[in-house]
């Protein structure tokens, strides 16, 4: 653990110069503004278009479609791995 | 090729389909079979492809969101989850990934995200990947010893932790532990900081320090730590959201390919026997660290070569490891 400590504490100092290594990199814009004309499906043009817009909106909708398709996918994978005689939760760990 | 390109409108760019699923896929079989959510991966691969930092970290915590819906399921199953413990946590990982989020804001107005979070990156990759290699090497009977002499003194902080007796004191239940709300709340906001501003889930900082200091039995403590990833990614998700920057559909595909390398990771734990794989993957965090170096040094295409080899080469070995034991166990 002694080993570890002084690691650590190498690295907390490294990281000051970093911040001086670092530099002035590419300032980005905070309001960033999607362009809607290049999406090439509904749903990408929707979601540029939300972004633009309604941004509660859109971040409510990026929560929610990723909790739809992990539901899902927990649900698919956990069948699918069923049906090739896999349970997770009987498997041993073997190292 | 054009086919498998699809525009991103967040990140205002087209990108390679195949690449996102790749690099979730890798992430998947990595994170199934050696226990960790390898999110210290996705963000720097990200930002090596293109993606500026701060769409990178946003990006990668939508997807750990969705991801430990996925591992939390078969967690609670088993009875792993302290749900009391989670949500104690996560109150105080809430406010650590706003702090953290807003830290890279600032960054970023300053044109310094990209190059200080890609030296902490360098550092912590190559630190895993260090202490892994000297995981690897060290003598088992040295590490038996060592381990021996760690858990006493760390079941002996788990025990001053629990007597620190700052009201509101908690019951967890699932763990039989009494501690502090005050010891959780700073457990939860320290790693919150850490996941908001790296853009990674902090299990692998969580699961120790359940552990170790709040002295929760470690099939719950996994358990529990993949609800608090649940909980603040899906608010270090909504809050990059709200400052534009998360790419939902890159989060998505990634999310994809996840869950399907998670499968055959976890499958392959059964076949694979010995401690050799462990010293790849120590190799590839080092690469990995290596691949964010050639980014910072403007070398993006080879550094997208390097780290995305690198992931593909383990994830195959772990997959060629399963095939051969299907075929040997069927024939």
């Amino acid at each position: 653990m002694k080993r570890f400590s002084v690691v650590w504490a190498v690295m907390c100092w490294l990281f000051y110069p970093v911040v001086l290594l670092g530099g002035e990199g590419g300032k980005e814009p905070l309001h960033h503004i999607a362009d809607v004309s290049k999406a090439t499906n509904f749903f990408t043009r929707w979601l540029a278009q939300t972004y633009n817009e309604q941004r509660l909106i859109h971040s409510i909708a990026g929560i929610a479609f990723m909790t739809v398709m992990g539901v899902l996918l927990a649900y698919l994978t956990e069948w699918l791995m069923g049906l090739l005689g896999y349970k997770a939760e009987r498997m041993e760990h073997k190292e | 090729m054009d086919f498998f390109h699809i525009y991103l409108p967040i990140a205002g760019m087209e990108f390679n389909i195949l690449i996102l699923l790749a690099i979730g896929f890798c992430l998947g079989v990595m994170g199934g079979f050696f226990g960790m959510g390898g999110g210290w991966i996705v963000t720097p691969a990200l930002n090596i492809f293109g993606f500026n930092m701060a769409l990178a970290i946003g990006t990668d915590l939508l997807h750990i969101y969705g991801k430990s819906i996925v591992a939390v399921k078969k967690h609670a199953k088993l009875g792993n989850v302290d749900v009391a413990l989670g949500l104690l946590v996560s109150l105080g990982m809430m406010v650590g990934v706003e702090l953290g989020a807003r830290i890279v804001m600032f960054l970023s107005a300053k044109g310094l995200a990209g190059p200080i979070i890609r030296y902490i990156y360098m550092g912590l990759l190559c630190f895993l990947g260090l202490y892994i290699l000297y995981d690897y090497f060290s003598a088992t009977k040295k590490r038996e010893a060592v381990k021996v002499e760690t858990k006493t003194t760390k079941a002996g902080l788990a025990a001053k932790i629990q007597h620190i007796n700052i009201p509101p004191m908690i019951y967890l239940k699932a763990s039989d532990v009494k501690v502090s709300f005050w010891v959780l709340a700073i457990i939860g906001v320290l790693i919150g900081i850490m996941a908001g501003f790296m853009g990674v889930g902090g299990g692998f900082a969580l699961v120790p320090a359940f552990i170790y200091v709040v002295g929760v039995p470690t099939a719950v403590a996994v358990g529990s730590s993949l609800l608090c990833c649940i909980i603040s990614g899906a608010y270090g998700g909504f809050s990059y959201s709200m400052k534009g920057r998360v790419e939902v559909v890159a989060a998505m595909i990634l999310l994809l390919g996840a869950c399907i390398g998670a499968q055959i990771g976890a499958s392959a734990i059964k076949y694979v026997r010995g401690y050799g794989i462990r010293l790849l993957y120590g190799i590839m965090l080092l690469l990995a660290a290596f691949s964010v170096f050639l980014r910072q040094m403007e070398m993006a295409k080879i550094a997208g070569i390097v780290v995305l080899g690198a992931a593909l080469a383990i994830s195959g070995i772990i997959t060629l490891f399963l095939i051969k034991g299907l075929i040997t166990e069927r024939a």
